[in-house]
């Protein structure tokens, strides 16, 4: 009824208020920061272009960070959503305890990261850890592995946490989106003589548009700004090897170099606008129009 | 638009309600500070009450005694003492924002040392020079709280280094003698791989545990290049230019690919060594001179009180490495209450007060600060001087600007596992004190 009517701006200014106060201000500054040499060493805030943009691509060892973050967004979204989307499917059939299933799987989305992170320490570890015994059992001993240790499977180690603790969160947006596919459609599909994959790929799943756009967007940014997972598994370890861009910009906070560290988030929050907008972009162009 | 009214009304209400919250808010500052002010003017001691912030590690360890000691302070004087224990990884970030936001406290606690510049002791930390107690300092303790010629810091704490702690029974009993060069320590180390025996247990979980490593080889670097350090922390010389520090690293990547720290290292926890070496699965650790204090502790029959230390046997290393003592206790320059917190560290400098406090530390009784009170090194500490005749200097955590060892041990990692090699593990130190000493205009 009244889905085009514009209401005043007076509105909006509450929460602009507090939005500019806690959220702009704070972000500009940041900005700002970015282009001087802030350190702890030092009380003079200077203010030096570009410098620490270049620093930043200067130093190499900054892409091994950058590239663990993307890949990290990349494969933790798409996994996340297939993951949910198939828990979804199941769960939204007529299983007999799907009440206690849906919980199940959407616990871990309620433990703190940190907390996830120390369990899979113990978890992942070489010798003592379950994983490795379990694959000992049941006669894959061949592939047990040191899981965090090993500088080329740490950061899949802690997608792998990341997917499983956070594809219940997609099966419960996608069950949502699945209660809006009308039955009549199925019902008319099956008549025509379509099997479940034709009903899934033509009915369901542009249904689903709006929920798999939030989802993969929602996926994508909190790809991008890992952090705690990381930080509790490996803390970037060995070495270097699983640092994201996150855990970087907090090290460089820790040496005292803040407007390095500032910069570094500045680059992340440019590729996340970047990202976010494209996705939108991408995904609401296809999606079905109601009414 | 009759829909609208009651939105508009509620509209008002809320922001009238938050415009009064706020100058309510305001007002009750004002009180507040009107009354803080009241109080100053009407001094007896009585109402002072002077703020102390330390790392959660450095007070009440194992005790209560900090406790203990501030309330015999308040019962004596009438002044309180507010401590406020902050966790050991905030400690440096949450003392920084506080003295960045002008929230100083009177008392903070900092590593002695260069590790005592990141706080900007011009700026913060009061002259202590002509205190009493300074006349009764050792001189470890008098040298790690002087910055720039002047005392700066109150140090009860203990001077300790870094050394290879073995087990005394497994080296006797495989005829393995201390040893002088790095060709003899391989020699002993394959003798016990040989044996099923880790030669070295390491902690490789902890980067800074790695890190730990290198900084020992400071000492020995400044021996033979007298003024290295003062090169190092003036930005004359870099890392990548001294031959000890590449030549460490080399060897000691030669007896990671040998196998000397057993099998997955990198997974081992700093909890994880107590047990290793407690249980005689591991020879030798690399520990601090009170840690086979802590191994009896928990394991009583590993007889870890009789276990011997040596120098780590890499770059010709014979130097016995140490701290600037720890960490001391600093007064705010501009504090209200610098008389109160002078008489407090007069109060903690009373040789009774100083006997109580180190009897409730044992982890810290090998070099007491202050000269009354008595010494008990510990087996490890009397052989690692021993076996270092090369005298001995400090570590690099504690003599090199900006030194961090949680970042250096990173580099090392990747060292290990073949992602840097020696001298990139170098660059990249260099590259992070290039970005501090710009920063700082040097």
């Amino acid at each position: 009824m009244y889905t085009s009517k514009l209401y005043s701006w007076k509105f909006v200014l509450p929460a602009f208020l507090l939005f500019f106060a806690l959220f702009l201000v704070p972000n500009l500054m940041g900005f700002y920061y970015s282009l001087t040499n802030w350190n702890a060493m030092s009380d003079q805030v200077k203010f030096i272009g570009l410098d620490n943009f270049r620093d930043v691509f200067a130093d190499k060892s900054n892409f091994t960070s950058i590239y663990n973050t993307l890949m990290f967004a990349l494969v933790t979204s798409i996994f996340k959503a297939v993951i949910g989307l198939g828990l979804a499917l199941m769960l939204n059939e007529g299983i007999k305890s799907k009440n206690f299933l849906r919980t199940i799987f959407f616990m871990p989305v309620i433990i703190s990261n940190l907390i996830v992170g120390l369990i899979f320490q113990q978890i992942y570890n070489p010798d003592t850890g379950i994983l490795n015994g379990f694959l000992d059992v049941v006669g894959l001993g061949a592939f047990s592995q040191a899981w965090i240790a090993d500088p080329k499977l740490a950061i899949w180690s802690g997608m792998g946490v990341e997917i499983w603790k956070a594809a219940g969160f997609n099966m419960v947006i996608f069950l949502a989106g699945l209660q809006m596919v009308p039955k009549e459609m199925h019902e008319a599909a099956g008549i025509d003589g379509a099997n479940y994959w034709n009903k899934l790929i033509k009915i369901t799943i542009p249904f689903l548009l709006p929920s798999i756009t939030i989802n993969m967007l929602l996926n994508v940014i909190s790809g991008l700004k890992v952090f705690d997972v990381i930080f509790a598994l490996t803390n970037g370890g060995p070495g270097r090897a699983s640092e994201v861009v996150n855990l970087t910009v907090f090290n460089q906070f820790g040496l005292g170099t803040y407007g390095y560290a500032t910069a570094l988030s500045v680059i992340l929050f440019v590729f996340l606008i970047i990202i976010s907008i494209g996705m939108v972009k991408i995904f609401t162009r296809s999606e079905v129009k109601e009414g | 638009m009759h829909h609208m009214k009651p939105l508009k009304s509620l509209t008002v209400a809320l922001v009238a309600l938050f415009g009064i919250s706020g100058l309510v808010g305001c007002s009750g500052a004002k009180d507040q500070s009107t009354g803080g002010d009241i109080k100053e003017q009407g001094t007896t001691k009585k109402d002072v009450t002077i703020t102390f912030v330390g790392s959660q590690n450095w007070l009440n360890k194992g005790s209560k005694i900090d406790s203990e000691l501030n309330e015999a302070f308040t019962k004596e004087t009438g002044i309180k003492v507010d401590m406020q224990v902050i966790p050991d990884d905030q400690y440096a970030n949450v003392l920084k924002t506080k003295l960045a936001s002008g929230e100083a406290p009177d008392i903070f606690m900092v590593s002695a040392g260069v590790g005592a510049q990141k706080f900007l002791p011009e700026k913060y930390f009061a002259d202590l020079s002509n205190e009493k107690w300074v006349s009764r300092y050792v001189p470890y303790a008098k040298a790690g709280s002087t910055i720039d010629g002047k005392v700066m810091g109150f140090m009860t704490w203990s001077v300790d280094g870094w050394g290879m702690l073995y087990n005394t029974k497994i080296f006797d009993k495989y005829h393995l003698t201390v040893p002088k060069t790095f060709d003899e320590f391989t020699q002993s180390m394959d003798t016990l791989k040989a044996n099923n025996i880790t030669p070295i247990y390491e902690v490789g979980k902890e980067a800074w545990h790695w890190g730990i490593w290198l900084s020992q080889m400071g000492a020995v670097a400044e021996k033979n290049n007298p003024g290295l350090y003062d090169k190092l922390n003036s930005n004359q010389i870099k890392f990548t230019d001294v031959k000890e520090f590449e030549t460490s690293l080399t060897q000691f990547k030669e007896m990671y690919d040998k196998g000397y720290f057993g099998k997955n290292p990198i997974s081992n926890t700093w909890d994880s060594g107590y047990e290793a070496m407690g249980k005689e699965q591991a020879a030798t650790f690399l520990g601090y001179t009170s840690y086979q204090n802590e191994i009896a502790g928990k394991f009583p029959d590993s007889n870890a009180n009789d276990w011997k230390m040596y120098p780590i046997p890499l770059a010709d290393n014979n130097v016995f490495s140490h701290s600037a003592g720890g960490n001391m206790r600093v007064a705010y320059k501009d504090s209200k209450n610098l008389d109160s917190v002078k008489a407090f560290f007069d109060f903690l400098a009373r040789p009774e007060n100083l006997k109580k406090y180190y009897e409730a530390r044992p982890d810290i009784q090998t070099a007491p600060s202050f000269t009354d009170v008595e010494a008990k090194p510990t087996e490890s500490g009397k052989s690692l001087v021993e076996n270092a005749p090369g005298g001995d200097g400090m570590d690099m955590e504690y003599g090199v600007l900006y030194w961090d060892n949680t970042v250096v041990g990173k580099y090392i990692q990747d060292m290990m596992l073949g992602g840097l090699s020696p001298k990139q593990v170098l660059e990249s130190i260099d590259r992070d004190r290039a970005k501090l000493f710009s920063a700082t205009g040097k």
